[in-house]
């Protein structure tokens, strides 16, 4: 049956299966226009939601814990062939092989492939190329054509294989630069490689100049390490429901806050500017927003203190008349930790970070020996009615212990 | 599975003050603790556990509710144990038995059998 994986809140098509692709399934289709094409069925339960006899649509709900557990796993794989690695999305990943001792790049990269499948359990597709533009095209290649068995080498992107793919298909030519390109008869891979650089860099830019480059197998695009220092850390979340409830929204504000708050201590900052942001539903009529910024008393990073002046200001603000969708919280106006400028003379200000850096310090370990929530500030307990939908949850199969498949001793 | 209340100070990672009638050399060591993971999973990457259901196993030990660890990068061997599924899709349990030219799931390395119930 044809299947599909729904966006977080059960928003829209995010993964289709071939068959799911073969009715016309788009990306990104949200899930009340597939209810008026299709039977949708919960794959839960396998019972369908309405009663009809339009085809019939298999869906789930995201499963992030697996999918995460499945991508690291991939890359455990993956750090061991070279540190040079980076981990580009959750499903993919670029690794610098130009040193190793590689006789056969695309039996290399069967062998890869092979290898991920056998031992973590998903297909995964090798595109191995001189620059990264080139590389994905590559993979592209393979993901539509199993006859390659799982690798794909390509030196350039007037290989007959690729050179008809269409501009769009290319990395970093997005839905807006597509039309321009169209309209001067650019319209493949092969047409895109052969223009002068000059001329792409009026079309285009820079980064188009870059593209035009890499597929022709220059590489400009060097592997980044997975770690880039942030400027900002942001967390937020559309809601479940659309909601004014003060006591709902300030529960998400407080979780979305120790989220950021964790992060920034992971990177070893402090912060001095936060701000809430709130949306109404873009769909319905008057869509508007709110933001709410406040400048921290000291650089800090402890939960409890950017919470309490968050939820401070919040309260002051909220505007009850509206029905909020979605929020985010910001944290901005990022110090090193260790470059802190305090007020030599303020020994009060010393003695309360000290306390606020070991208090976190103890909820962090805490949290990382007996699961992340397990020690939290009541705050984000107010209310649960913010969580996002996930109506068509499929188990947590390697995330919780009630969970575990099954195996079944039936027969001897 | 309820953890403890209180977690051993060392594993905290804080400066812990001991106040010990004299110096305490265990704190110092949490390195060298013993770990099931590390005793059970030589290939954490490969490795799946499973839920044990049914009670066809148990003259061998293995009992519903049983966990079991699979490894999927291991190459079954003659009396092995292994996760596989039969015609209807289904995983089961079964002995490896060579020469066969059978499909595998994976190897079943260890089974942790609980002596009390919660």
């Amino acid at each position: 049956m044809p299947l599909i994986v729904l966006s977080s809140n059960d928003g829209c098509a995010v993964a289709r299966s071939n068959e799911a692709k073969a009715l016309g399934i788009k990306m990104g289709e949200p899930l009340h226009e597939l209810k008026r094409r299709f039977c949708m069925v919960d794959g839960t339960t396998m019972k369908p939601l309405t009663d009809s006899s339009l085809p019939r649509v298999v869906a789930f709900s995201a499963n992030f814990e697996l999918y995460g557990d499945i991508s690291r796993r991939v890359a455990a794989v993956l750090a061991r062939i070279t540190p040079k690695l980076e981990l580009y999305s959750i499903d993919e990943a670029f690794l610098d092989i130009s040193k190793l001792n590689i006789r056969g790049y695309e039996r290399w990269g069967r062998q890869l492939a092979a290898k991920i499948e056998r031992e973590v359990g998903v297909p995964v597709s090798v595109g191995i190329a001189p620059t990264k533009t080139l590389c994905k095209l590559a993979a592209d290649h393979v993901k539509h054509h199993p006859e390659c068995e799982g690798a794909y080498y390509a030196r350039n992107s007037r290989e007959e294989s690729l050179e008809a793919t269409p501009i769009h298909n290319i990395w970093g030519i997005g839905w807006r630069l597509a039309p321009r390109l169209h309209a001067e008869g650019i319209h493949t891979a092969a047409d895109l490689a052969a223009m002068r650089p000059k001329h792409a860099q009026q079309l285009m830019g820079i980064l188009g100049r870059r593209t035009v480059a890499e597929l022709n197998g220059l590489s400009c695009i060097p592997l980044s390490s997975t770690h880039k220092p942030q400027q900002v850390i942001s967390r937020g979340r559309q809601f479940g429901h659309d909601t004014s409830d003060f006591a709902t929204i300030s529960a998400a504000v407080a979780r979305m806050t120790n989220h950021a708050c964790h992060a920034l201590r992971k990177e070893g900052r402090l912060a001095t500017r936060a701000t809430i942001w709130l949306m109404t539903n873009r769909k319905k009529p008057n869509p508007t927003t709110a933001h709410h910024d406040i400048r921290l008393s000291t650089p800090i990073a402890d939960t409890g203190n950017i919470s309490h002046q968050l939820l401070t200001v919040l309260q002051q603000e909220f505007d009850a008349h509206h029905e909020w969708h979605k929020a985010e919280v910001t944290l901005w106006g990022l110090v090193p930790a260790t470059e802190l400028q305090m007020d030599v003379f303020n020994t009060i200000q010393h003695r309360l970070y000290a306390h606020s850096s070991t208090l976190m310090t103890t909820l962090d370990s805490i949290n990382h020996i007996y699961g992340k929530g397990t020690l939290r500030y009541a705050a984000e307990d107010l209310s649960s009615a913010w969580y996002p939908r996930r109506a068509m949850q499929s188990p947590g199969y390697t995330s919780s212990w009630d969970d575990l498949p099954a195996v079944a001793a039936s027969t001897w | 599975m309820t953890p403890p209340i209180v977690p051993e100070a060392s594993e905290l990672g804080t400066d812990v003050d001991v106040h010990a009638g004299f110096p305490n050399a265990a704190v110092d060591a949490p390195e060298n603790a013993l770990s099931l993971d590390r005793l059970l999973i030589s290939s954490p990457h490969s490795t799946y556990l499973f839920r044990i259901r049914g009670h066809h196993w148990e003259h061998v030990g293995v009992f519903d509710g049983d966990i079991a660890l699979v490894d999927r990068a291991l190459t079954p061997r003659y009396g092995d144990a292994i996760v596989s599924q039969n015609e209807y899709g289904e995983l089961i349990l079964q002995r490896w038995h060579e020469p066969t030219t059978g499909q595998y799931w994976g190897v079943i390395t260890t089974t942790i059998h609980p002596m009390r119930h919660r």
